[in-house]
């Protein structure tokens, strides 16, 4: 395995190479180069399935982090690419023409964090929401407990911290019998 | 639970229909039949309900298929946004009288999604509720007991929430419209 990432090392633009564990590799890849690092993977080196692509919003750095796991089973091991796109214009390509299945990855991520996925036929369809007229509910600015008061209101007596001082002194004088 | 009936504490002059009335929540109370239908995470105290252990169906209580068949629908766990379209709509079919019961602590003050961006808080301004079973989750035998204090409250003849739904229904739609943005469901004419 440390012969293959050698390889890929001198084609691919690769850093922050972090060993998780014996069959997890972790590592950073320009964003250019990813499809073609992705197609070789595939085709080449037998990683055959796109386990999932997670996706995380560094909010001070201004960047959005998508990271696309992929498995090869005869070896039983996995890496995870990790890409960053740029917050203030979130847009990237999509992988359908590899996996089919990322489609509804992609549109899962459009949905939850704003990114749209050049390529994706179906990316601006519901996937969990309906009819949502916010920013992306994953986003770090997003702020939820603002929405929900606004949206859903407030159980008088949600807070009340009565019940529990109640319980407290319940509890401990049944404890002592 | 049949130990009080509909002759008990009868008062001196009823009219025909008002004993017409109190023959028909009786039976109602022997026969509550539960639309299969769940919504979060409590659905999963309904099904043990009515297997032999706890057997819900000694009292009358069965599970049916349809909303046009069932008297009552229990909201089991939290409601979101577009769950609660999908309430709303077999809340409608479901023939009079119709009972609600909310079961959990989320329907009742949103519970541990209270502050969730598409998890509802208030049940009740949405649609009528009956009974209220606390808990996170409550076991079948709360359920049960719920379902046994809404039979002698129908008895009693208590049960209003479906009259209160007819009587307040623009104020109900008010705060349904509130959340579902897109509005495109039937009017049912009752």
């Amino acid at each position: 395995m440390e012969n293959l990432l050698e390889k890929l090392k001198e084609n691919y633009k690769i850093s922050d190479l972090l060993k998780q564990r014996d069959d997890l590799y972790i590592f950073t890849v320009d964003k250019s180069m990813l499809h073609s690092l992705l197609y070789e993977l595939k085709n080449v080196h037998k990683f055959i399935h796109l386990s999932m692509i997670a996706c995380a919003d560094w909010l001070e750095d201004g960047k959005f982090q998508l990271s696309y796991v992929v498995t090869n089973y005869e070896q039983q091991i996995q890496f995870s690419i990790r890409v960053f796109i740029d917050r203030e214009k979130p847009e990237f390509l999509s992988i359908i023409n590899l996996w089919a299945h990322a489609e509804i990855n992609e549109r899962e991520i459009r949905e939850f964090y704003g990114i749209t996925f050049d390529g994706n036929p179906t990316q601006f369809e519901d996937f969990a929401l309906e009819d949502w007229d916010d920013i992306p509910p994953m986003r770090r600015d997003f702020d939820t407990i603002k929405y929900s008061l606004e949206n859903f209101g407030e159980r008088p007596g949600r807070h009340s911290k009565k019940v529990r001082k109640e319980i407290a002194v319940q509890y401990k004088e049944w404890s002592r019998k | 639970m049949g130990k009080k009936g509909f002759l008990d504490n009868l008062p001196e002059k009823l009219t025909y229909k008002e004993v017409m009335e109190r023959v028909n929540n009786w039976f109602r109370a022997q026969s509550l039949w539960v639309i299969a239908y769940g919504t979060g995470c409590g659905s999963i105290e309904i099904a043990p309900t009515f297997t032999s252990r706890f057997d819900a169906e000694r009292m009358g209580i069965q599970m049916v298929a349809t909303p046009r068949q069932a008297d009552v629908i229990v909201i089991s766990g939290y409601l979101t946004v577009k769950t609660l379209k999908r309430v709303i709509r077999v809340y409608e079919q479901m023939q009079q009288p119709k009972y609600v019961i909310a079961l959990g602590s989320c329907p009742i003050n949103g519970g541990m999604y209270w502050d969730s961006y598409n998890t509802i808080n208030l049940l009740d301004d949405y649609i009528p509720v009956d009974v209220w079973v606390t808990g996170c989750m409550p076991r079948p035998e709360a359920l049960i007991d719920g379902f046994v204090d809404l039979a002698n409250m129908i008895k009693q003849g208590k049960v209003e929430g479906w009259k209160k739904y007819l009587d307040n229904i623009e104020d109900y739609r008010k705060n349904q419209k509130k959340i579902i943005k897109n509005w495109n469901m039937p009017n049912y004419n009752w």
